[in-house]
């Protein structure tokens, strides 16, 4: 794992093995086909969560073997519940699960106005007492940043601690970055990648498209 | 699997004793979440088999390993799915596991907090719905309102009724009146009818709000 010296001090990005950038290529790739989208995309996702269960705080626990000896073993000492900005984040609810059996999962619905580029709250559901939780909040794609910005203030609301945000993501841009981190120091991002700028509509230069509409297949 | 018909268009499951004890455990209050996913999947998948059953098919013949011809079907036309957010998107998986890059699109509907008529909030739905047979996903059918302001939005983008299949898990007898009154030519695919609808409009003897158990924001 590699630290990034921008605004968010929590910033970790996967190391960058070369079979990671061979799915990265797949998934940036305009022409990839729907399926092979969608398989390369859980793929990548699964990469992210592995990592990011590195954030769950631990206990001590000590077990027995069934061989008679002892082990100085670890434990979860929080719940965890995954939030995801919908659309394109409700695509990395299944790597969630994959890792936590029947973890809970909050749905945000932000818009972002093409014209205008602000961003608003439509539909928010939250797991109850989720001031309690490790929150994973996940959206595949960070652009400017605005829609992950409202959707960490719904959930600062609800009064989760800004330390028990894991914001997961695929591809950020370096812009979104230090607009998160400016109003959420302690916020911690884990990303796939960090591409360094956005195109005239807003979106993320190469990065990969409109990650929704090609993980859906409404394009 | 043989099913039995209700009203005309309405397929309801057969009700074998296997799926009457995977309908008692998900109804049950008592057991917790990660039996009620495990067990609703698998209705759901039922559902979603028999819905697949009503795309219309055309003759294909094949030859086996043996050199021998078989005189087999093929699907006919192209196909999506729509999940009327949220509980909708729990059924995604079941049709995904059937047909592995199928489409996806996504309605979101809200009742006006006023007026308590269901609008329309967000919607993105492949640019050529008009010419695939669409799956309509909500698991449950109350009054339809929600069902039928969905489907209002499928017929404005030029989807024809006979185009239309609803997948759904449990279904009050109110809901599959109004839905069939208005729209008599869309097929209705539900695994089970129940007795009706309480003073709040919540389906019983139900099991709950189908959306906030599965994706486990419960009170």
């Amino acid at each position: 794992m590699s630290r990034s010296d921008f605004g968010l001090n929590n910033v970790h990005v996967l190391r960058q093995t070369v079979y990671l950038l061979s799915l990265m290529t797949i998934i940036r790739d305009k022409d990839t086909s729907h399926s092979e989208f969608v398989r390369t995309s859980n793929m990548i996702i699964n990469m992210l969560v592995q990592e990011a269960l590195n954030y769950v705080p631990m206990k001590k626990r000590l077990i027995v073997s069934g061989s008679g000896g002892t082990y100085n073993g670890l434990e979860p000492a929080q719940k965890i519940c995954g939030v995801s900005i919908l659309r394109a984040g409700e695509s990395m609810e299944h790597g969630l699960n994959a890792a936590f059996q029947s973890v809970p999962i909050g749905k945000i619905l932000i818009q972002r106005d093409e014209l205008t580029f602000e961003s608003k709250l439509l539909f928010c559901k939250l797991p109850k007492n989720i001031e309690t939780y490790l929150v994973f909040l996940m959206d595949p794609l960070l652009a400017t940043g605005n829609s992950s910005i409202l959707a960490v203030q719904a959930l600062l609301r609800k009064g989760v601690p800004e330390e028990n945000i894991v914001f997961l993501n695929l591809i950020c841009c370096s812009q979104g970055i230090e607009n998160i981190g400016k109003q959420f120091p302690r916020l911690k991002l884990v990303t796939a990648a960090i591409d360094p700028e956005l195109n005239d509509q807003r979106y993320v230069l190469p990065g990969c498209g409109d990650f929704g509409d090609r993980y859906f297949g409404t394009c | 699997m043989s099913l039995s018909k209700n009203h005309e268009n309405v397929y309801v499951l057969n009700q074998t004793n296997q799926l009457k004890g995977l309908f008692t455990i998900i109804r049950d209050r008592t057991k917790p979440r990660s039996e009620f996913i495990f067990y609703a999947n698998r209705i759901i998948r039922l559902i979603v088999e028999e819905g697949l059953n009503h795309l219309p098919v055309s003759p294909a013949q094949v030859t086996t390993a043996q050199n021998v011809k078989f005189d087999g079907v093929v699907f006919d036309g192209r196909i999506c799915g729509v999940s009327i957010m949220r509980a909708g998107e729990s059924m995604e998986q079941g049709l995904r596991d059937c047909c592995r890059s199928v489409r996806i699109g996504k309605i979101l509907i809200q009742r006006d907090e006023e007026s308590q008529e269901p609008v329309l909030h967000f919607k993105k739905l492949p640019d050529d719905i008009a010419d695939r047979y669409v799956l309509l996903l909500d698991p449950m059918l109350a009054t339809g309102g929600s069902a039928m302001c969905a489907m209002d939005v499928l017929i404005s983008m030029g989807c024809k009724q006979e185009q239309i299949i609803f997948l759904n898990v449990i279904a009050s007898p109110e809901g599959l009146n109004n839905v069939h009154q208005r729209f008599p030519n869309i097929r209705i695919v539900t695994a089970v009818i129940d007795e009706g609808l309480d003073d709040k409009g919540y389906i019983t003897p139900g099991l709950g709000d189908f959306g906030d158990i599965y994706f486990g924001t419960k009170i």
